[in-house]
């Protein structure tokens, strides 16, 4: 017997992450013929994208590829995800997957089927040249996923558009903002940055979300092969490192400087980012926070 | 039928049907909506997700400038500044053929520049200089014709409420669509005032014979020019220049602009309490009515998506083999038949869904289709039977201007409008030129 | 005009329009100053960024999603009010050409159609804002708050709609039997 889930994008249809999503469900309609197929609907011109998340939770679409940052107002733990420093593969192992499963479960009626962009940590970019992570009277653009870092750096924090991140730049509206180390080509922004700030921090976590009785719905052959070409999908995120490398390469030749600091000051600035968001998580959701924080720690060496 | 399909005669011919019975545009689209969330969006927790998809479309900062040019615009016209720009303008033009004709076109570019409401450039001409010009003999389709022929320019020339919407709707940057009008905006006034003096040239009775044109010399003819003219223009220069300076996004200089209209109005003692209600009234009204369409149409271009429809459609006119001038050439007629009965937001709210794929897909340059996009709704505000425009007209003209001069006055202007987007069309420079030499 | 005489409402239903209109246009006053502080707000933002005013915060990180929000209210505080003034806008080209009975009777067609739109809309808009406040969902911006403050005033205003649109319909009946002469464009 076959079925046929509703898959939607909270990314735009023309940015990686959804060309990548499509050569994967064009794989999966392939090998699934009479088990399961996926219908692609599209990206935020059929849900939008802060209603990708509810769409999931009741049942509006059956999957979904979105950062958790994106659906917080299905439950405050999504954007917790961003703090893992685990790969998937180790998270499967370790009980992380278990524990998110677990939370998605309860409170946001969704199965969290599993992660396919890691290794793409945020940085703060910026055309004011610092020499130590301190971001005083500087306007930097926010999101919520680092806000709390930015001004606890000291920055002024500005909100605009995406589409005008541009102009602002340009015009010096904000001398900086947030982003993960791939995709400013995407949007010109290497042309109006000067700047980029290492180390980077958190990790841009993309995911594939489905809505849970639909997956419970599932025949045990469907799940199992559902799973199958999600582990297939996770394996090949190894493809994140490559374009991690690409980018950074790609930034520097575009003439933008990575200020580095030295060892014990980089990892000062890291561990305040961390800190940081961990004391933000504990406020939102103290007993979640609790659980996912040992389990999403680097192993001790 | 494929599923598709039956979607897209639906989704399109229902709310076609539902628009022609009159019903409200918005409602029209939102009952399309409610029938579209049940059957494609999963019935209950689909008229859920509208609701809260509806809410969310209108909570957009990027949407915030269309009530604010239109405050510009409106605060003009209620303080009674707009008439002290006519007369700063009145004062310098003389011996001219059809003198009055070409003050109308030069201060209707001036309100252009500040007013972004196309309805209130048209009112405030209408009303302030209609009726000096009818008494003074000139015949009514020379007295109406100018006027409304400008008040439409108003849309092209920045700030303009509907090329936001434009922007926003289309996801084509809204700053270089609102550079992108200014020179085909000047075009068409230039061209105006041409005809106009032709015309006049051709056919003396339409004018006045001898009008006793203002003598003031020296001070007193620079006098309201100055006191009055450059300060208003200068509104333009602080939202201009805000940016320029990065104080401010394009977004936020909407409000800074309609800030300084109101301080600018307060200088003058102009801004009374009762003034500034009507103005507000005025905005409350003309944005309120935009914005609920928005609220009920943005979902619909979702469920249109959601269906399968847009791509199915989008693929079916892409896939005849036609080549892209003809794809364009298409969606232009489209626009403009559209443009004879339906209003330019819901013009845009049922063709982009369908047009902006199919722009990428072509990729074509957006800023060249937006302004053509531009110059159809601008159109779309003077074509007979009810172009917006015309309906303005009639409702601050004295009633021996009939319908029939109003249409046959505009007519010559809706052919220099035509001209002109052919023009874009097979010189696309005209529209991208500035917005690329300005980055 | 031929066709029927226009009818005079009752005294009583008259003057409970009346005042139901006195409640739209206050409501409509209420959206303008919305509409007012907005403006305020985000020239605020701008100023402060740009001034360095002493014991003022360097900008209102806050201002893009609290004049967002006053976007919406002003939409939904002025869309009943200007249903009672008839300027939503909408096509009457049909309904000019056909006969005047006829278009008439589109109009109650329309009317039937836009009440039950409006109560749909109230019913799962209410639904929907139930919802989110059952399950205590928040909108984590700069500000945190309720979801279902945004998501409470739509379910409302679609009752104001309903109620006005049955006033509305009580037009119809009394007028002259021939279209509306409503609002039909806006820029
Ligand atoms: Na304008
Ligand atoms: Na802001």
């Amino acid at each position: 017997q076959e079925t046929t889930l509703r898959l939607v994008s909270a990314f735009a249809e023309n940015g990686i992450y959804a060309q990548r999503l499509q050569e994967w469900v064009k794989k999966v309609n392939a090998e699934g013929k009479g088990v399961l197929q996926i219908n692609f609907i599209g990206g935020p011109k059929a849900i939008p994208t802060f209603e990708v998340g509810n769409a999931v939770k009741t049942g509006v679409v059956d999957m979904a590829m979105s950062t958790g940052a994106f659906y917080t107002n299905v439950m405050p733990e999504a954007d917790f995800l961003k703090l893992t420093e685990v790969p998937i593969a180790q998270q499967r192992k370790n009980g992380a997957f278990d524990a998110i499963n677990k939370v998605w479960n309860e409170k946001a009626n969704m199965q969290y089927l599993g992660r396919m962009v890691e290794n793409q940590p945020f940085h703060i970019y910026t055309n004011k040249k610092v020499d130590k992570p301190d971001l005083s009277g500087q306007k930097i653009r926010i999101t919520p996923v680092y806000r709390d870092f930015f001004q606890a750096l000291g920055a002024n924090v500005v909100t605009t558009a995406p589409g005008e991140v541009y102009t602002a730049l340009e015009r010096g509206v904000v001398d900086g903002y947030g982003w993960p180390i791939g995709g400013i080509f995407d949007l010109n922004w290497q042309e109006k940055t000067k700047y980029r700030i290492d180390p980077g921090f958190y990790d841009a976590e993309v995911s594939l979300i489905m809505n849970l009785p639909a997956y419970r719905r599932l025949t045990p052959a469907q799940r199992d092969f559902l799973n199958k070409q999600v582990l297939a999908l996770e394996a090949q995120n190894d493809f994140w490192e490559k374009y991690k490398a690409e980018e950074t390469a790609r930034q520097e030749k575009a003439g933008i400087q990575a200020i580095k600091f030295d060892a014990a000051a980089s990892k000062a600035f890291r561990d305040k980012a961390y800190e940081v968001a961990w004391a933000g998580a504990e406020k939102q959701s103290p007993e979640v926070a609790k659980r996912f924080k040992p389990l999403f720690a680097p192993a001790a060496k | 039928m494929t599923g598709w399909v039956a979607a897209a005669w639906l989704m399109l011919g229902g709310s076609t049907l539902l628009l022609l019975i009159g019903m409200p545009v918005a409602l029209t689209f939102i009952t399309v909506n409610i029938i579209g969330a049940w059957l494609y969006m999963g019935g209950e927790p689909g008229l859920m997700q509208l609701a809260r998809s509806s809410v969310s479309s209108v909570t957009a900062f990027s949407l915030t400038p269309i009530p604010l040019f239109v405050l510009m615009g409106e605060v003009l016209f209620h303080t009674g500044l707009a008439l002290k720009v006519i007369e700063g303008i009145e004062r310098l033009i003389r011996r001219i053929p059809g003198r009055l004709a070409v003050v109308a076109v030069v201060a209707g570019t001036v309100f252009s520049a500040i007013s972004g409401s196309t309805i209130a450039t048209t009112a405030m001409l209408g009303s302030l200089l209609l009726p000096v010009m009818l008494a003074r003999g000139y015949h009514p389709q020379l007295a109406t014709g100018p006027i409304m022929a400008i008040g439409a320019v108003d849309m092209l020339i920045p700030p303009s409420a509907l090329t936001v919407l434009l922007g926003s709707l289309s996801g084509i940057s809204i700053s270089k669509l609102l550079i992108g009008g200014v020179v085909p905006g000047l075009i068409l006034s230039v061209a105006f005032v041409a005809w106009i003096v032709a015309s006049v040239k051709l056919r003396p009775q339409l004018a006045p014979a001898v009008e006793d044109a203002p003598t003031h010399t020296g001070w007193e003819r620079w006098r309201p020019f100055f006191l009055y003219v450059l300060p208003t223009l200068s509104i333009f220069g602080v939202v201009v220049g805000a940016l320029t300076l990065g104080w401010a996004t394009p977004t936020e200089c909407a409000a800074l602009g309609a800030f300084a209209t109101l301080v600018l109005a307060a200088a003058y003692r102009a801004l009374r309490w009762d003034a500034l209600v009507k103005a507000l009234k005025g905005t409350a009204a003309i944005s309120g009515m935009i914005l609920f369409i928005i609220l009920g149409a943005t979902t619909f271009a979702q469920i249109l998506s959601f269906s399968g429809a847009s791509n199915g459609l989008v693929q079916l006119i892409t896939g005849q083999g036609w080549s892209t001038e003809m794809i364009v050439a298409g969606m232009m007629a489209m626009l403009i038949f559209l443009g004879i009965f339906v209003d330019q937001v819901s013009m845009m709210m049922i063709t982009l869904p369908i047009f902006m794929p199919i722009v990428q897909a072509l990729a074509i340059d957006p800023i060249w289709f937006g302004v053509m996009f531009l110059i159809c709704m601008q159109l779309g505000l003077l074509l007979p039977p009810h172009g917006l425009l015309l309906m303005t007209m009639r409702g601050v003209a004295p009633p021996s201007v009939t319908m029939l001069h109003i249409f046959k006055a505009v007519a010559p202007y809706v052919f220099m409008s035509l001209l002109l987007l052919a023009a874009v069309f097979w010189l696309p420079g005209i529209a991208t030129w500035l917005p690329a030499w300005m980055g | 005009m031929s066709g029927a005489p226009a009818r005079t409402p009752g005294k009583a239903a008259g003057a409970v329009s009346r005042a139901y209109g006195r409640l739209l246009a206050a409501l409509a006053l209420a959206g303008c100053a919305v509409l007012f502080a907005m403006m305020l707000v985000i020239v605020a933002d701008v100023f402060l960024r740009n001034v360095a005013v002493p014991g003022l915060p360097r900008g209102l990180a806050w201002s893009n999603e609290v004049s967002e929000l006053m976007l919406y209210f002003t939409t939904v505080l002025v869309a009943p009010w200007l249903l009672r003034q008839g300027q939503h806008i909408r096509v009457d080209i049909l309904l000019q050409a056909l006969p005047k009975r006829l278009a008439w009777s589109l109009e109650w067609v329309g009317d039937v159609i836009g009440l039950t739109c409006c109560l749909f809309i109230a019913w799962y808009g209410a639904r929907a804002a139930w919802a989110s406040y059952a399950d205590g969902a928040l909108s984590i911006k700069t500000l945190v708050t309720p979801e279902w403050w945004s998501l409470a005033p739509l379910p409302i205003v679609f009752v104001l709609l309903a109620i006005e649109m049955v006033f509305r319909m009580q037009r119809l009946w009394h007028a002259e039997r021939g279209p509306r002469q409503d609002a039909v464009s806006a820029a």
